[in-house]
């Protein structure tokens, strides 16, 4: 456990935070702009989510780094931003899903990799969020037919995000900022 | 030595001044716990019983202006909320539209929002980041999370800069422009930030790296948190209000209809 804990190097960790941030507050700057969660937005706010997860884990190539990076949304988002607890287990999981699926392909190069652990993280994220929405609405099932479509949009920009996530890193390569 | 010890305790006061005299660990602390309870429970009562005392909370803050300007966005988003719901009512009638049906969910938002605002508008940076040293986290969910809430402020920087750039180019980015060209939108404002962010973490990483920054280093706070009577007091009302809430639930929130839940 502690040399797992004492392998990270400052400069991992740093990037993880700036990219924690940066999502975060563009996320929530999307919402604001779009006026609520309409379509446009809801999809723009996943769209850049999954591009900026894609263009991290192809900066830090180390296995725990989706996970740790949720981590640190979590905390922040309970303590300072009063996020609802429900909405965290689905997160966690997702992340781990995540790192089991990219385990196999940790010594790989090029940008697979990356997406196919952003890809799994969304998937099961929202899966797992439809689960905890039926559990609160369980006594309401009608109530869900408003939900599924809110989340199949989210994770249309998800899965723009995958794709604008491999072009930006194609041109952050060609620019020297991400090196193999 | 006198006059800086002397100097150091005013500098303290005035931040303790400025944070409303209380430790961000305890904001923070209540923020958590209303997350939680909110969350439980279900009945009016219960709600009302935590949104008279969060609004309390926020009212000791005494940001006048910006707790309207909150509350009056609040208003607007829930507003759209209860029209869409009562448009989807109309084409559904399984889901019938109830303003009672309505007032949990809503009530919910405002609690957050009456004490995340005290929290947000009372700490500073570097309040924050001492409380999260203070909080005894691994080293390595500690550095991204003070880079997190450090640059926060700095990214905010970088996408006023950005706009204000496109505008002198010419582009006018607004709410409506962002909605009739999203991919455009995203091109001219995402990507130099993307660009912005990368730059920044590879300067903060190098810094970090020469100043030492490592598994097992000591570092020493820049100004150390005070836990005082005041903050066990908060801490001590939240947790009786949260009783008073799940009380409330359990008592008198049994013949709340099922749509209300």
């Amino acid at each position: 456990m502690r040399h797992i804990l004492s392998s990270w190097r400052a400069r991992e960790l740093v990037v993880i935070g700036v990219f924690a941030a940066a999502s975060k507050v563009s996320t929530l700057l999307i919402a604001l702009a779009g006026g609520g969660m309409n379509p446009l937005s809801l999809m723009g706010k996943n769209l850049v989510f999954t591009t900026l997860l894609v263009v991290m884990l192809c900066k830090v190539r180390r296995p725990g780094t989706i996970f740790l990076f949720t981590v640190i949304n979590v905390i922040v988002s309970m303590l300072l931003l009063g996020a609802n607890v429900t909405l965290l287990p689905p997160m966690l999981v997702g992340a781990l899903a995540a790192e089991a699926v990219m385990w196999p392909g940790r010594e790989a190069e090029g940008v697979w990799n990356g997406v196919l652990g952003a890809a799994t993280f969304d998937a099961v994220s929202k899966l797992l969020s439809l689960g905890v929405s039926w559990m609160f609405m369980r006594e309401n099932p009608a109530m869900m037919i408003m939900v599924v479509p809110f989340v199949a949009v989210g994770y249309l920009g998800s899965v723009g995000g995958l794709f604008s996530g491999v072009k930006a890193v194609k041109e952050l390569r060609h620019a020297g900022i991400i090196r193999q | 030595m006198r006059a800086s010890s002397a100097s150091r305790k005013d500098v303290g006061k005035a931040v303790r001044g400025a944070e409303g005299g209380l430790d961000v660990r305890s904001r923070m602390a209540v923020t958590l716990l209303a997350s939680a309870v909110t969350v439980m429970v279900a009945s009016l009562e219960g709600q009302t019983a935590l949104f008279v005392a969060s609004l309390a909370y926020a009212f000791s803050v005494r940001r006048w202006r910006a707790l309207a300007v909150a509350y009056a966005a609040m208003a607007v988003m829930m507003g759209l909320a209860a029209l869409f719901t009562w448009g989807i009512s109309r084409v559904t009638p399984a889901m019938p539209f109830s303003p009672e049906g309505m007032a949990v969910p809503f009530m919910r938002g405002a609690v957050m929002l009456n004490v995340v605002l005290p929290l947000a508008l009372t700490c500073r940076v570097q309040a924050l980041l001492t409380a999260l040293k203070g909080l005894r986290l691994p080293f390595c969910v500690y550095l991204p999370g003070a880079v997190m809430i450090r640059f926060i402020p700095t990214f905010m920087d970088d996408v006023r800069q950005v706009s204000e750039t496109l505008k002198i180019r010419g582009y006018r980015l607004g709410p409506g422009s962002m909605i009739r060209h999203p991919l455009m939108t995203l091109r001219l404002l995402f990507t130099p930030l993307l660009f912005r962010s990368l730059r920044a973490s590879e300067e903060l990483g190098i810094a970090a790296e020469l100043k030492g920054l490592e598994y097992g280093g000591r570092f020493v706070p820049f100004r150390r948190s005070v836990w005082s009577w005041r903050d066990t007091l908060l801490v001590t009302l939240a947790v009786g209000v949260c009783a008073l809430a799940l009380y409330c639930h359990v008592r008198w929130g049994s013949g709340t209809s099922s749509a209300m839940r």
